[in-house]
């Protein structure tokens, strides 16, 4: 059996407010391992974003790690210094944002942001940076290099500025690359030209990938195992087309039930009744209880177990008696 | 038989890309090329292709946020360019449009109430107490109550903005809205009320909509017909049925195969 490239065990988030502490994430336990494409999927508010957050040593000031721990290539992240960080950040593990307007400095060059990064991590000349961040523009499937390595962010297109991003995230050859909704700014085609691209990413480097995104058919088309988040929990997680086929958390059900399409033409769209309960509003109970079509007694006061079906988990009462408990 | 409400004749919108010296030839940007076709009372009418092919640029010029270059438009069989400052402010009643971000387009230093009676006052639609009336009467058909009239839009969440922009746009009782990626940047949980709220206030309204969006799916669940844009052109156009069995124009046709692979 391979060693997971990351292992995140029974995490637990705490934000520390004016009125109280608040737990953002709970009992977060997953794994991913090499040349694996795991998905994050969930409502916003739900914790996606905190748990790359939390991965990347990047939590605000008033969150904090209550409980638990993540194991990155056999070291503790939440253990490590700031100086181990900045050798880790952006060169083993590195992100990748929704806007890549944001993540670019707007007054320096494409060709000197890309090769700063082996400016920090390596100790290649000036001249292999070039040829380093060249053959991997080429790679990503950026043309003109020469012209490109003199270009501004603002004269480039949107499906351009991601690829430069994804050419800083993956140049350092990273053990893991933490997307966070990369594809939601850019339309359809382009967004299927990224959605490739870190297809080829994955065979080319081998490595592995956490993938955040609201949107199902992104998370079908690229992931191979999904995780369903809701108000700070992971309530579900499997093999993307099982699960979707056959989702068994009722949050899971209606969320893709609320998902538009041809054929249900002419029909009302299934809504989910109610908001995502913000973090003081939390109770002990299940989550998605004032919410849930089938809810039942015992799930206002007791948060499920997590149980398992295959390589299916689900974390919900009504599978009490089926799945195997744990 | 359906009427018409909107024809749109050889639509042009040209930007000027004129470089410092006056001898040299101007160039255009040609953001919509020479576009034709006609909505009809009641429809919801899909507007999709890539960034930048002119999807947005239609849906201004058709509320007259920017002027043609070139070409007409006919409301209801009248042109838009013939009217006097007077008839195009009364025209501008009857359209409206939303934007994908509602945050950038209420303006945070005021309060839901007063987005909501602007445009009541500028159109000077009955005394205090009527426009108080029917800024309740909207936030009720938007799914929202009298709470939300003193609130911000910081204070709203995506979707109570999406509907606060929604109830601004019908307050005056539009026969036509442009949805420019309304839909967008929302959950599919939300985007799904929303979806269903827009299909509510077409049937009470007898609205006719132009739907932007580069979502497939969407475009396809919500629209009656489609028009597919590249390049400042509308290079097919058909009912939304025959549009997902058979593309004719191999740009609808790459489009296409990607959501229904």
């Amino acid at each position: 059996m391979n060693q997971a490239t990351l292992a995140v065990h029974e995490l637990d988030i705490t934000f520390h407010l004016p009125e109280g502490e608040f737990y953002a994430l709970q009992d977060i336990s997953f794994e991913i391992n090499p040349n694996e494409v795991v998905g994050i999927v969930g409502e916003s508010g739900c914790g996606k974003s905190l748990t790359a957050k939390a991965i990347m040593g990047t939590l605000p000031q008033n969150a904090s790690i209550t409980r638990g721990n993540m194991i990155f290539q056999n070291r503790q992240l939440h253990q490590m210094l700031d100086k181990d960080w900045q050798r880790l950040r952006g060169n083993e593990l590195t992100m990748i944002f929704q806007e890549p307007m944001t993540s670019l400095n707007p007054v320096l060059t494409i060709g000197k942001q890309v090769s700063e990064v082996l400016k920090r991590h390596t100790s290649l000349s000036k001249k292999e940076r070039k040829q380093q961040v060249m053959k991997t523009w080429k790679k990503v499937g950026l043309p003109r290099p020469e012209a490109l390595w003199k270009a501004y962010p603002h004269q480039l297109s949107g499906g351009m500025r991601q690829r430069v991003v994804i050419a800083m995230a993956v140049i350092g050859q990273p053990q893991l690359i933490i997307a966070d909704e990369p594809t939601t700014a850019l339309d359809v085609t382009t967004q299927a030209q990224i959605l490739s691209l870190f297809q080829s990413i994955k065979q080319n480097y081998n490595n592995a990938l956490l993938f955040i995104s609201h949107d199902w058919g992104v998370i079908r088309r690229i992931c191979d195992r999904v995780m369903v988040m809701y108000a700070g929990r992971i309530v579900e997680q499997g093999d993307v087309d099982k699960l979707m086929n056959e989702p068994k958390h009722p949050y899971t059900k209606s969320l893709l039930q609320a998902i538009p399409n041809a054929s249900k033409r002419g029909q009302r769209l299934y809504t989910i009744p109610g908001n995502v309960p913000s973090l003081q509003e939390r109770k002990t109970g299940c989550p998605f209880y004032e919410r849930c079509p089938l809810k039942m007694k015992q799930c206002e006061a007791v948060f499920p177990d997590t149980y398992t079906f295959a390589r299916q988990t689900v974390a919900c009462h009504l599978f009490a008696k089926e799945g195997d408990h744990h | 038989m359906k009427q018409p409400l909107i024809k749109v004749e050889n639509l042009k919108k040209f930007y000027d890309q004129r470089r410092g010296k006056f001898w040299e030839q101007a160039s255009y940007i040609k953001a919509v090329n020479g576009i034709s076709f006609t909505l009809y009372e009641g429809e919801s009418f899909g507007l999709v292709g890539e960034s930048g092919s002119g999807k947005s640029t239609t849906g201004q010029l058709l509320v007259q946020l920017i002027q043609q270059t070139e070409g007409e438009i006919y409301f209801k069989g009248e042109d838009v360019s013939s009217f006097s400052a007077k008839q195009l402010k009364a025209w501008r009643k009857e359209v409206q449009i939303v934007f994908q971000d509602p945050f950038s387009s209420l303006n945070p230093k005021k309060t839901v109430q007063w987005t909501l009676d602007e445009p009541l006052a500028l159109h000077k639609l009955g005394d205090k107490a009527t426009r108080y009336k029917r800024i309740v009467q909207t936030l009720h058909d938007v799914g929202l109550d009298e709470s939300y009239l003193s609130r911000y839009p910081h204070e709203l969440s995506g979707g109570q903005r999406q509907r606060i922009a929604i109830a601004a746009a019908i307050i005056l009782k539009p026969q036509f809205i442009v949805i420019d990626e309304g839909v967008s940047a929302l959950d599919v949980s939300v985007q799904a009320q929303i979806l269903n709220l827009l299909k509510d206030l077409q049937h009470q309204y007898q609205l006719t909509y132009l739907f932007i969006s580069h979502d497939l799916h969407v475009v396809q669940y919500f629209c009656d017909r489609i028009a597919v844009m590249y390049s400042g052109e509308i290079v097919e156009i058909g009912e939304t049925e025959k549009i997902i069995q058979s593309q004719q124009h191999p740009y609808s046709k790459s489009l296409f195969s990607i959501v229904n692979h």
